[in-house]
């Protein structure tokens, strides 16, 4: 006889095969409301895109928007040491774009941003930009007595580990294995509804592989910052497929065929449809190449005085001169284009291809576009060694170059907007665009001697003409090591979960309540607890 | 019950005759056994020993093997050892130490408890080094010690490495945790660091 507690093979078979048929129960029925809400949902009007702006690494958020009001900052630069800001380098939210406008205050606090983030800092006074204090992943709403109990319930799998966290946020289910991205659930469920005639895929990257966008229907497309790879004759030695075209010709021959053989078939027609798709994109957005582009290696001084002097607008040009230079701070049209960083040119191209899109080109309606930049995982060189010597004067410490290269880019991306949208009083193009940072976490508040480590809840921002800008929500951190708010070393236990950060971007995006809750299965968990799973940062529809 | 008898005794002979065909030679047993035949190339080093004497031209191959190899050698052979193998060189143009590095060895040691803790538990410990070592010294589900007690642990429960800094721990992915130690000038990211993972 087999005593009781002893694990059998049959009765070890018998359990697998109950699990096994549970989590595939979970899946289907996951996939199964995903169906209903396809079927369900309404053809949007108008034109939206959701832009992810990732920074890879565990950006340190503590360092990004920092109080300014005397006692908390004592609190912050006590804790911080050699990586606290000297408040006389922060940069003041304001309630208004003019500089004597009055500072923000938000529960009792002012706050400044990075000096690094100038740009970001005239779109917050310009009311195009918002931030969400302390968010992060969450299985369930958490107090740290939850968190220290240890209990899986309320903590994500392998807190503070890169990919793990990069994975959650993304897919925004912390506690099952990742399957799909929130960005890829999204697109299966809009976009046949919303692109019934799309000639590109919803998802695109501009970055590679990434998890937000896998989904189940819809497939992302990578392109990169020239535009799409395809097979053409272009290049030192004729490219891909020899200086003639004859071998592209060929592949293009054998893929008209007609073929028997069902596999065969499938593949050509996969192959038919990416040499289409890489064309199409690269034809439509070879008209956004702006003729007055600048030089290589950008404006003069001289050159962009003088055509800010003749009321140029914004130009679809790279060159980063114009916006440093301290004699231009008067340019606040952002003359001088996307800056020559990496994530410059990955919006930069996006940029251009929200401009080709129109019912003769891409004929999207919705859209969801990714970018990353990588760097952020400061555990050393995050600062000068010395100390407070981070001014906008001395770029030294590795995150002042981040931050710029943030609050430049974004910035560029914002006016370009801007641009496209003329004179149409309605905007559609800056208030139809949303750009929305997101990142491993954040990191621990105390120095390590050269930088910080890993961390937890962050703070993050939203970029666009339909976001209720000039304002924060949430709530920031008490600043006290093994505090209310510390889960060990300065980490953050997040106020608000990445459900409740993406359901805001979704129900702007123009999901429903049930196609929400299809896309963010755990969102019902925060309901109760904060405001009905909705954060306050989008404008009412 | 007297064949069962019987039949031990008969295994109890073939075990003993096993023994005696299997058992160390004596030396005098070793002297009167044939010498071994010295292996190839060492004939090749003692022709170069010789001097440049003209090799004789095999025509073909049975009599290469009609020819015993003792009798080619000339009459005043000496043996020539072997010279002793080069160290061993693996990419990176690291040659490989033979004398043992008690702080790699220990952090080889962190990193494989680290493993059977991901292995028992499906993943890494997370969290800083007191939380880590918390974790692996039974504070985990099965109270399972994955640390000898011997190691060095500081008034704030961190593990520390052999210059009196604590270990950085760098999780990378559930199951990469790289174990990173300071090294003597106790800076961490410095070129003398040393990772383990």
């Amino acid at each position: 006889m087999t005593p009781p507690n002893i694990l059998t093979r049959r009765s070890f078979l018998r359990r697998s095969a109950l699990f096994a048929g549970a989590g595939a129960a979970a899946g289907t029925l996951r996939d199964m409301k995903l169906m209903n809400s396809l079927m369900a949902a309404e053809p949007p009007t108008g034109y939206k895109a959701l832009v992810c702006v990732f920074m890879a690494g565990g950006n340190d958020a503590n360092n990004w928007i920092v109080p300014t009001d005397t006692t908390t900052y004592n609190e912050y630069a006590g804790i911080r040491g050699n990586l606290a800001l000297p408040s006389s380098s922060l940069l003041p939210l304001r309630t208004g774009p003019s500089g004597s406008d009055p500072a923000y205050n938000y529960q009792g606090r002012t706050y400044g941003f990075h000096p690094g983030c100038a740009r970001l800092q005239a779109l917050f006074g310009e009311k195009k930009l918002a931030i969400v204090q302390n968010v992060g992943t969450l299985v369930r709403p958490t107090t740290k007595a939850q968190y220290n109990s240890g209990l899986a319930a309320y903590r994500p799998p392998q807190l503070f580990s890169h990919s793990d966290q990069v994975t959650q946020w993304q897919t925004s289910i912390p506690d099952a294995p990742p399957a799909t991205g929130w960005g890829g659930r999204i697109a299966d469920i809009y976009d046949s509804v919303a692109n019934p005639t799309g000639k590109i895929s919803m998802s695109v990257s501009l970055n590679g592989a990434n998890t937000l966008q896998i989904g189940n229907l819809v497939s992302q497309y990578h392109v990169s910052t020239a535009g799409a790879v395809v097979m053409n004759s272009s290049g030192s030695g004729g490219g891909l497929m020899g200086s003639t075209g004859a071998r592209q010709k060929a592949i293009q021959s054998i893929v008209d065929l007609n073929h028997a053989n069902l596999q065969r078939q499938a593949y050509a027609n996969v192959l038919d449809s990416a040499i289409f798709t890489g064309d199409l994109l690269n034809n439509n957005i070879a008209a956004t190449d702006d003729p007055t582009d600048a030089p290589a290696g950008g404006y003069t001084t001289a050159q962009q005085a003088a055509g800010h002097a003749a009321g140029q607008t914004f130009k679809w040009n790279t060159g980063l001169t114009g916006i440093y230079n301290p004699a231009l701070t008067g340019f606040t049209d952002g003359l001088g284009g996307f800056p020559n960083t990496g994530l410059g040119i990955q919006l930069k191209m996006i940029a251009r291809l929200i401009a080709a899109n129109g019912p003769s080109a891409f004929d999207m309606k919705r859209q969801i576009f990714f970018c990353s930049a990588g760097g952020f995982d400061t555990h050393t060189a995050q600062v000068d060694g010395a100390g407070f010597t981070n001014q906008p004067a001395n770029a030294g410490g590795t995150h002042y170059g981040l931050m710029t290269q943030i609050s430049e880019a974004m910035f560029a991306f914002q006016r370009a907007m801007e641009q496209l949208d003329g004179a149409n009083p309605a905007k559609p193009y800056s208030t139809g665009v949303t750009a929305f940072t997101a990142s491993d976490f954040s990191r621990t508040f105390p120095t390590n001697s050269q930088g910080s480590d890993h961390g937890w809840g962050s703070h993050h921002i939203i970029v666009g003409g339909a976001v209720d800008g000039g304002k924060m929500v949430g709530k920031l951190p008490a600043f006290a090591i093994n505090g209310p708010d510390d889960t060990g070393t300065g980490r953050w236990l997040p106020t608000f979960s990445v459900d409740e950060h993406t359901a805001t971007l979704a129900k702007w995006y123009g999901l429903g309540q049930s196609d929400i809750a299809s896309v963010l299965p755990n969102i019902g968990r925060f309901n109760s607890t904060f405001g009905g799973g909705y954060l306050n940062f989008m404008k009412p529809a | 019950m007297r064949k069962k008898y019987w039949s031990l005794v008969l295994l109890l002979i073939v075990a003993l005759v096993a023994w005696w065909w299997g058992r160390p030679k004596t030396a005098n047993e070793a002297a009167s056994a044939p010498i071994p035949t010295p292996p190839t190339t060492q004939k090749v080093n003692q022709t170069k020993a010789a001097g440049p004497a003209a090799p004789t031209l095999i025509t073909s191959p049975t009599q290469l093997q009609a020819e015993p190899l003792a009798a080619s050698l000339p009459s005043q052979f000496v043996r020539i050892e072997a010279p002793p193998p080069p160290p061993v060189v693996v990419p990176g143009s690291y040659v490989a130490d033979t004398k043992p590095n008690p702080v790699a060895q220990e952090m080889e040691e962190i990193s494989l408890n680290i493993r059977n803790f991901s292995l028992r538990f499906g993943g890494n410990p997370v969290g800083t080094n007191a939380e880590i070592i918390k974790a692996l010294s039974g504070g985990n589900e099965a109270h399972v010690n994955y640390l000898p007690a011997s190691k060095r642990i500081n008034g704030n429960g961190e593990l520390m490495d052999a210059w009196g800094t604590p270990y950085f721990f760098h999780a990378n992915s559930a199951t990469e945790l790289e174990v990173r130690s300071a090294g003597p000038d106790r800076k961490l990211y410095t070129s003398d660091d040393l990772t383990a993972r």
